[in-house]
């Protein structure tokens, strides 16, 4: 009975998205987006500025309505969570702003005191590390030291879930370093899952195990990040054949002299289209921040 | 020379909300003055123009023109050539209006030339002192007329009309110019890089400034630039899952922090030390009403007016003032993607349901209902310091209990998904403030005056307010209702 509990306790992802769609003033940001996190997964939401990452991570966590489409986290409608739920969720927005009026100290005591899990002598010790003087006003921390408090306090909380909205943008190499292996430990040691959303590529290639492209308000690519080089390469067509070529691509661009690239994949038999086999064709293997490059411009 | 450009330049530097409380002071004393200039046939009337004009010319030189320097330090610093020279040239040129203008139009109706100069001078020279100096020299310039009307018996000083008063306002006038070339070179030399503090220029405080500053809101800016030992003191004791609504007090910010007591002694210092200074102005006039020899009886009336015109202008001000300050705080906590918000939205153990819909309203509601509680307090001392007037009083509290229905509506819809909006909501509040004045103006006027259409006014005056409160409570059911439909109570309001 304990195995079957078990069992169908695995199979509930952290989360899921089914057709989401959400507009501000007119302008659709998520046009139907479907997504499932798989547990202990640490998935890049990657995208260009204005994709709708931190639009996408809001209405999976419930904060904020869409339009349409559903958003549920561990099982339960993200607008509705109850308290177990949440007490399993850590999320780290853009700019975090939160209580600026108290000193890191202050926040991380009023913070721990609504987790069951809460781990007071790793936010201590990690202050610490941090450097950060525990009675300084956040709103006097620089933005690095700020983004360092908040992730401190996400980890303290020893979420299943861990959300991170751009998390290193503002941390110096070094506590972005810190904290990628902070979070590939999590993952790898307490099966913590991890959606994290990045404009750093090679963060992505040092720490996560998936990777999801969002573009028109679209997941565009969600796979292995292993996966990726196999599975992906950029076709070269000369500009004599660029007319005749129909393959199914990711994206496509034509150069000023009628050449044409696509970004193609290989198809459930693993053989890649038929256009690569013509004459003159070329076929490049891509790197993680080449093909983020080819499908988002 | 392009005087449109020098003309424009203020409207383009100022935020929006300055900008428009601007055009609001002109467009209430200038038909004021016009008014007082028409209609009174005294030949001191004059005086009565030109205290209009003070009051106008003197916010717009305070809290209007000087934000042009703010648009001189971005120019420098970005290295924008001739910008800083129109600046300058935009600043003399409304000098020279704010000066010039008013003394050609007094001075064809008989008023001294020289005399009006002077005291729009001192308007114009104090304005920019004000607004260039260092923040805690500001603050005592506030008290600047006060101290003068105290001092002016024991120097022996007399009216607009004499001649030695008009040497003494120009010799500050002048000094007081001279400052503010002085401060304002100073601030356009050290650019932007200086300090943010107690010391730095008050003007550079209306780069934050905003209507949740003014209140408070608790914005990163405004908590960077304030000096340490002045920074709020949360009492963290209970503000946990056992008390929910404390700890979303916490998580409100400005007003809503629950404080400790050095917290709230801090916040009370300003308070008392205004109340001190007015007491060492109290004091100086009680020296100066008999020739240098201390008068008890007249520092006692002092004391006595000052403590009644205290409790007078809570009573009439406490329950606008406590509703703006907790929507200026709301309003920003539910707008956008707040992060305070998101924390609450995530927190566990806050409660569910109904129970959670009831504690926001109640965590949001308690401080400006406890400060109107207070001001509550100050009616009834009122009414218990006049007891002839306990008939005023009666609408005194009468306009509490308004302003406290404007003030749950506005707060419950802003939780319950239909917020009215920063303008819609100073309309409202704004309302009630004009109710509460004619609450206590038209009874004064038809009870102590005996003012015939004052009191003709009486009945209509408290049918406005039952329909006030009426719609109010209509709006509140609104926003109970809105909060009710929604999936949880922190979701942020788009925009």
């Amino acid at each position: 009975m304990n195995a079957v509990l078990r069992a169908t306790e695995t199979v509930v992802p952290p989360l899921a998205v089914r057709e989401l769609v959400h507009c501000y003033e007119g302008h659709n940001v998520l046009a139907g987006v479907d997504l499932v996190l798989q547990p202990g997964s640490v998935l890049g939401l990657i995208g260009r500025n204005g994709a709708g990452k931190s639009t996408l991570i809001r209405a999976m966590l419930g904060l904020l309505t869409p339009l349409s489409g559903e958003a549920m986290v561990f099982g339960e409608p993200a607008l509705t969570l109850g308290d177990d739920a949440k007490a399993r969720i850590a999320y780290v927005p853009q700019q975090p702003e939160a209580l600026a009026w108290l000193t890191a100290r202050q926040m991380l005591d009023f913070v721990g005191r609504f987790y069951p899990r809460w781990d007071g002598r790793f936010a201590h010790d990690a202050l610490a590390r941090a450097g950060i003087v525990p009675n300084r006003l956040l709103a006097k921390l620089s933005p690095g030291e700020r983004q360092r408090v908040d992730l401190i306090r996400a980890l303290a909380s020893q979420p299943d879930l861990l959300v991170l909205d751009e998390p290193a943008a503002a941390l110096d190499p070094v506590a972005r370093r810190d904290l990628l292996r902070e979070v590939a430990m999590r993952a790898g040691e307490s099966g913590t899952t991890v959606l994290f959303s990045t404009h750093i590529v090679s963060d992505l290639e040092r720490v996560a195990s998936h990777i999801a492209l969002l573009r028109d308000g679209k997941v565009q690519l969600h796979c292995g990040v292993d996966e990726t080089k196999e599975r992906y390469a950029r076709l070269w067509l000369p500009a004599a054949m660029a007319a005749h070529a129909s393959a199914p691509s990711l994206s496509q661009r034509r150069h000023d002299d009628g050449s044409l690239s696509l970004v193609v994949a290989r198809d459930a038999n693993g053989q890649w289209p038929s256009a690569a086999r013509l004459a003159g064709a070329r076929l490049d293997t891509l790197g993680l921040e080449d093909l983020f490059v080819e499908i988002a411009a | 020379m392009n005087v449109l450009l020098w003309l424009r330049m203020p409207w383009f530097a100022t935020h929006r909300s300055a900008r428009w409380l601007a055009v609001l002071i002109v467009s209430i004393v200038l038909p004021a003055a016009i008014a007082i200039n028409l209609l009174l046939h005294h030949p001191d009337r004059w005086k009565g123009v030109l205290m209009v004009l003070v009051v106008g010319e003197a916010f717009l030189w305070a809290f209007f023109l000087p934000a042009t320097l703010l648009l001189a330090l971005d120019a420098r610093t970005l290295r924008i050539p001739s910008a800083q020279r129109h600046v300058v040239a935009s600043l003399l040129l409304y000098g020279a209006i704010s000066v010039i203008m008013p003394t050609l139009w007094l001075g064809t109706g008989g008023a001294p030339p020289l005399t009006v100069a002077a005291v729009l001078a001192l308007c114009v020279g104090g304005g920019l002192t004000f607004a260039t100096a260092p923040r805690y020299v500001a603050m005592l310039l506030g008290f600047g007329p006060a101290l003068f009307n105290a001092l002016r018996p024991a120097v022996h000083l007399g009216g607009l009309d004499d001649q030695r008063t008009t040497g003494f306002v120009l010799a500050v006038a002048l000094v007081l110019l001279a400052t503010a070339v002085w401060r304002a070179r100073r601030l356009l030399v050290n650019g932007d890089t200086q300090p943010r503090g107690w010391s730095s220029s008050m003007v550079l405080q209306m780069r934050v400034a905003g209507w949740s500053q003014l209140a408070g809101a608790g914005d990163s800016q405004a908590l960077r630039h304030a000096p340490d030992w002045l920074r709020a003191t949360p009492d963290m004791a209970g503000a946990g899952p056992d008390h929910p609504h404390r700890a979303m007090r916490m998580a409100l910010g400005g007003v809503y922090v629950p404080q400790t007591w050095r917290g709230v002694g801090l916040q009370l210092l300003g308070l008392g030390l205004g109340f001190a200074f007015m007491m060492v102005i109290s004091l100086l006039g009680a020296l100066g009403a008999r020739n240098g020899h201390f008068a008890r009886d007249v520092f006692v009336d002092m004391l006595h007016l000052g403590l009644r015109s205290g409790l007078g202008m809570l009573s009439l001000v406490g329950g606008t003032m406590s509703g703006f300050m907790a929507l200026a705080v709301l309003n920003r906590r539910w707008k956008g993607a707040s992060t305070e918000l998101s924390l609450l939205a995530l927190l566990p153990k806050l409660g569910d349901g109904l129970a959670l819909r009831r504690s926001v309203v109640r965590a949001c509601l308690s401080v400006p209902l406890f400060l109107q509680g207070l001001t509550l307090v100050a009616v009834l001392a009122c009414m218990a310091l006049w007891p002839q007037q306990a008939r005023i009083g009666g609408f005194a509290l009468l306009s509490l209990l308004g302003t406290t229905a404007i003030t749950t509506a506005l707060v419950v819809n802003i939780l319950g998904g239909h917020p009215l909006g920063t303008w819609r909501n100073a309309l409202m509040l704004g309302l009630g403030q004009v109710l509460t004045f004619a609450s206590v103006g038209l009874p004064w006027l038809a009870w102590n005056q005996h003012v015939g259409w004052a009191g003709a006014l009486l009945s209509p005056l408290l049918l406005g307010w039952l329909l006030l409160i009426a719609a109010m409570a209509w709006l509140a059911r609104r926003g109970w209702h809105g909060l009710r439909q929604l999936p949880h109570p922190f979701l942020a309001q788009p925009g």
